[in-house]
């Protein structure tokens, strides 16, 4: 339009995913009230401390914003010292909040399934959990998928320095798609179990299909997301279209590209 | 494709329950669990904080077990990151 004499793509990238980030943890916020709502209507648990939890949310509306860093991590035009501020002090605080959740969800469960008997062992409990529950089963394999994989994967790649290895290579999308498919859209379809019945005042056909959908979900997106990962580390860039440039050693993992990228329909889906 | 056939049985198992599903107007709402977990369950959620008073316990050795497995998780993963850059970076 003419407004500005040149566009600074530094500064473009700055406000894009300054902006972009955080509307991510939108999602993420909404996916862990599901998990602590399903947590209650499938197990009776509560909170271990609602003040801690509420602080954890607003950890994230604090700090999530600087988080957006790790994004910029190898562009020229930021500083070192500004790159490892955003992306480790200050971005561990919203991890915080994450692990925050992670612990008071399933320890509010296990203080709940104590409470009904089940006290047998440390892992009685969790045996013992209604994993025949789609709407649970749904929310469980959430949080793990989330936590174990996208959340482990999501601070090694958001280190200054072993982004160098990672950046734009497909081990970035394996990490995402744990977090939004295997993480948010599996709270989400949880929730559809709870849902419908809810508003509708209908009930399910074919209940047995129904209790195995969140185990074929949520294990096809393991198997996507961690051959993403495994990919990525052998240097298949995060492009398909520039996949002829990826180093030699990782021809092999290329064969299982096709498998990788049917996978992309479910989340254009 | 796993996951994809996982999405189209979500698709049609929430389509045919929206708008085939059999209706359970004015009667409780059907449960997943069996009948005495369910009511457990209930029990669990009708009571309140005050209700519960000291009874209320928070011992969770089980989901301290979980974190620590977690954390080695990540001590490992995050580890071997760093192994793999020290590889490609020597210092000298």
């Amino acid at each position: 339009m003419g407004w500005m004499e040149m566009m600074d793509p530094g500064v473009y990238r700055l406000l894009w995913w300054g902006l972009g980030h955080h509307s991510q943890q939108i999602n993420v916020a909404a996916m862990v009230s599901v998990w602590y709502f399903v947590a209650t209507m499938s197990t009776g648990a509560k909170p271990l401390n609602e003040t801690v939890c509420r602080g954890a949310f607003i950890l994230y509306i604090l700090f999530i914003n600087l988080a957006a860093a790790h994004h910029l991590l190898v562009d020229p035009g930021l500083s070192s010292e500004w790159k490892i501020w955003n992306t480790s002090y200050a971005m561990y605080l919203a991890v915080l909040a994450s692990m925050i959740h992670g612990y008071t969800v399933p320890a509010s469960m296990e203080v709940a399934m104590r409470r009904k008997g089940y006290n047998k062992g440390i892992f009685g409990w969790f045996a013992k959990l209604p994993w025949k529950d789609p709407g649970f089963s749904a929310v469980a394999l959430s949080a793990i998928i989330f936590g174990f994989i996208g959340g482990i994967t999501g601070v090694t790649l958001g280190t200054e320095q072993i982004n160098i290895m990672a950046h734009n290579t497909l081990r970035i999308p394996g990490h995402f798609h744990a977090t939004v498919v295997g993480g948010t859209t599996l709270a989400f379809m949880g929730l559809c179990y709870y849902l419908v019945p809810l508003i509708f005042q209908k009930d399910f056909y074919m209940k047995k299909l129904a209790r195995i959908q969140p185990w074929l979900f949520g294990g096809g997106i393991v198997v996507m997301s961690l051959g993403m990962s495994f990919a990525g580390t052998y240097g298949v860039p995060r492009e398909p279209t520039t996949v002829t440039s990826a180093e030699p050693s990782s021809k092999p993992v290329l064969i299982l590209l096709p498998i990788f990228f049917s996978d992309y329909w479910v989340s254009a889906v | 494709v796993i996951a994809f056939i996982g999405l189209l049985l979500f698709l049609v198992l929430i389509v045919a329950a929206v708008f085939f599903g059999p209706s359970f107007k004015g009667q409780k709402m059907p449960t997943w669990q069996t009948e005495q977990e369910q009511k457990m369950t209930d029990d669990l959620i009708s009571k309140g904080y005050e209700e519960e008073g000291k009874d209320y316990h928070v011992k969770t050795p089980g989901t301290i077990a979980l974190v620590l497995i977690f954390l080695l998780s990540f001590a490992i993963y995050y580890f071997a990151n760093w192994a793999a850059l020290a590889d490609l970076w020597h210092i000298r």
